[in-house]
């Protein structure tokens, strides 16, 4: 795939054809299968002589196709590598291929990524090709198979390949399938972690290499629905720190226990050595609680103060509907145009605000959107005088639209 | 037929539709009640959930493209609208509400359209005016035309449903790149060929059933049927231009939609905006069949054979 924009295109020099069994211990694909090609390749992680090894499996005819990938591939790795700190030892490797030339028994391995027969990668095919180089990634760099605390390796491995995609693709229109089809609509981008919400929220599938959840043994796995849901917890531990402080935190862990085990007591200890307030309340928060958590503006007044002419006497009623108790933002708008911001640590199950000086016009909950795991809703907003000039304009619109949609399919009979 | 020929009928078709702005509207009607049916049911749970939501949380344009989601988005990924703040509500009418009864109506509507195309073809033929005329017109089609747009609906489903059978037939072949991406071009072609031809079919054959009557029409139908291969291209041009300024309308009638604000005198301002331009949209759907109608004319009398004899005779 071409580089767009700013974006570095990092070279990626071939390796020769030979590699050793021991080089891929993990991520090898073993004999390469009939039909297939292998290519071996030496990917430069930054402008010192640091590289990683890169080993390509692909469907004869498909050359150009695991070219664009490599490209893709290799900057994915030199994005890890400058987050994260060094790779591991053992290099990485993919098997591309369209779903139909697959091998069955190749099918389950992490390192695949299913391909369509020409075009730039789609959507599905950068995201499977980070959710692969990150597996391998964590996997790789620690000791064990993850299975002792898997939601960690799983958590960790969804959340890198979401920041990777959203370094690499962030903003761009997405393809669509429609019935199989994939087709270039110019749709609203959904960020990972936003489509992330939405598969939450939906209870949709993950991915096809999603364990069940019933084999994990241990409770937080279970709670946060492993991929997704730990990918979030760990992305609105990002939000709160700031990425910089967390990308820190992470290459500090990935340092600490490279090569031996790791769980997620270390990775909370090793975000809090670089996090101002104590991580632990939040973490027992994320992980004790499944799903979103949803907040609701239940009633706003504001009325005249009998005691002093002039001032309003204003309440607003917060309420914890579901979902782990996350801190949040309140904000309340004035007549007279102020702000006034409060910080709820939600421990109640509500908060009742009271206000004297101004008319309460609104109250917002969340309103700079920054809690991933809040649940945005319509109720998380509401005026203090009812104002049905929205709704008139909404109803207008999707009458229309239904008249539009009416009228075209109408037309083809 | 020469594609001046084509512009000509055009034109003249778009004339006649354009001077019967009553016709148009009396097209353009049921699209409108039924699209005021359909969304009938979602005025409530708007209200309690839009009137209470301040400016900066409420709807805006990009909203209504979730409306129909499993068109429009990918199914394993429902759409969150940006900031999140209408999702469950604009969720759960699109996920059951709008979708059913957009459905229905549009089946209904579509049964209603053959008619109704036939009544304005029947009014612009005979210069007939008032409802009752149309109304009168539009019973004596009724039959036919609902048989017509019947045959037609599963003409579209049969050349959609081969196309992607013929996709999915090609994805599992196997062949690389630049092959495949031919066989998916043909493909393409010959679906579009396909939809062409159903189309075709329809309006020949409405136009010959206004022309002849309810009672004889199916035979010279099918004559006229039988002219397609050399009437293809002035057709293909004829639906390419008719296609293109539909858009434009369409776009248009969109664009108003938007603009509209929700005070009461924007709100009728943008309404009336919008229905007029609907209403040119439906005016330029009759006009269509209308040019159809002129060029089957134009190829009978092109093809045949003179009602006289003429000898040449010359004296020294």
């Amino acid at each position: 795939m071409q580089a767009a924009g700013s974006e570095a295109s990092v070279p990626v020099e071939p390796a020769g054809a030979t590699s050793s069994a021991g080089h891929h211990a993990t991520g090898s694909p073993g004999p390469v299968p009939a039909g297939f090609e292998v290519r071996e390749l030496r990917v430069p992680l930054d402008a010192t002589a640091r590289v990683t090894g890169l080993r390509l499996l692909f469907p004869a005819g498909f050359g150009r196709k695991a070219d664009r990938l490599a490209q893709e591939a290799s900057f994915a790795l030199a994005t890890l590598a400058r987050l994260w700190g060094p790779p591991p030892e053992s290099g990485f490797s993919l098997l591309l291929s369209p779903p139909e030339l697959l091998p069955p028994s190749l099918s389950d391995r992490p390192q695949v990524v299913l391909v369509e027969r020409f075009g730039d990668p789609f959507r599905e095919e950068a995201e499977a090709l980070c959710l692969a180089l990150a597996r391998q990634w964590w996997r790789n760099l620690f000791a064990g198979d993850g299975s002792e605390e898997p939601y960690l390796e799983e958590g960790l491995v969804t959340y890198t390949a979401a920041r990777l995609f959203a370094v690499r693709h962030g903003g761009r229109p997405a393809g669509v399938r429609i019935g199989g089809l994939a087709l270039p609509l110019p749709l609203p981008p959904l960020t990972p972690f936003e489509a992330m919400r939405a598969r939450l929220l939906a209870g949709a599938p993950i991915d096809p290499l999603a364990r069940d959840r019933g084999s994990y043994g241990d409770r937080a796995s279970r709670a946060l629905l492993t991929h997704d849901g730990m990918a979030l917890a760990l992305a609105e531990i990002a939000s709160r720190l700031g990425e910089e402080r967390f990308d820190q935190g992470l290459a500090l862990f990935a340092a600490r226990h490279r090569g031996g085990r790791a769980r997620a007591d270390d990775l909370v200890r090793a975000l809090s050595a670089v996090a101002v307030d104590d991580l632990w309340p939040l973490w027992q928060e994320l992980t004790g609680e499944p799903g979103l958590s949803d907040f609701a503006v239940t009633r706003v007044r504001s009325e005249p103060d009998p005691s002093t002419p002039g001032r309003m006497v204003s309440q607003a009623l917060i309420v914890h509907r579901s979902g782990p108790r996350l801190p949040l933002v309140v904000e309340l708008r004035f007549a007279d145009g102020s702000r006034q911001r409060v910080f709820w640590d939600a421990r109640a199950a509500w908060l009742r605000l009271h206000a004297t000086g101004p008319r309460l016009v609104e109250v917002h909950l969340d309103p700079g959107e920054s809690g991933l795991l809040v649940h945005g809703k319509a109720d998380d907003a509401r005026l203090v005088v009812p104002d049905p000039g929205p709704r008139r304009r909404f109803t207008q619109r999707l009458r229309f639209f239904a008249q539009l949609v009416l009228e075209a399919l109408a037309d083809l009979a | 037929m020469s594609p001046g020929e084509v512009r000509r009928a055009m034109r003249e078709a778009v004339l006649e539709s354009a001077r019967r702005p009553g016709l148009a509207v009396a097209l353009a009607l049921p699209g409108l009640l039924s699209a005021w049916l359909v969304v009938a049911p979602a005025h409530l749970p708007l209200a309690r959930t839009l009137d209470h939501l301040p400016a900066d949380a409420a709807p805006g344009a990009s909203d209504l493209a979730v409306a129909v989601p499993g068109l429009l988005a990918p199914p394993d990924l429902p759409v969150l609208l940006h900031g999140g703040e209408l999702s469950e509500l604009v969720r759960t009418l699109a996920g059951h509400t709008l979708p059913a009864g957009v459905l229905a109506a549009a089946i209904l509507l579509g049964l209603l359209h053959g008619p109704l195309q036939c009544a304005g073809l029947d009014a612009l033929r005979h210069r007939t005016t008032g409802p009752g005329a149309l109304l009168a017109a539009g019973a004596r089609y009724a039959l036919p035309a609902s048989a017509l747009s019947l045959l037609g609906l599963a003409g579209y489903l049969f050349s959609a449903g081969l196309g992607l059978r013929l996709l999915a037939l090609a994805r599992a072949g196997g062949a690389p790149d630049r092959a495949h991406a031919a066989v998916v071009a043909a493909i393409g072609a010959f679906v579009l060929l396909l939809l062409f031809g159903v189309r075709s079919l329809l309006d020949i054959s409405r136009a010959r059933l206004v022309e002849r009557g309810p009672h004889d029409w199916i035979r010279p139908a099918l004559a006229a049927l039988a002219r397609l291969p050399r009437l293809a291209p002035a057709l293909a041009l004829l639906y390419l231009g008719y296609g293109a300024a539909r858009a434009l309308l369409l776009a248009g009638a969109w664009s108003a939609a938007m603009l509209a604000t929700g005070s009461w005198p924007g709100l009728a301002a943008g309404f009336l905006a919008q229905q007029a331009l609907a209403a040119a949209a439906a005016a330029l759907r009759l006009a269509r069949l209308q040019a159809v109608r002129k060029l089957l004319r134009l190829a009978e009398v092109s093809s045949a054979p003179p009602a006289y004899k003429l000898e040449l005779t010359g004296g020294s």
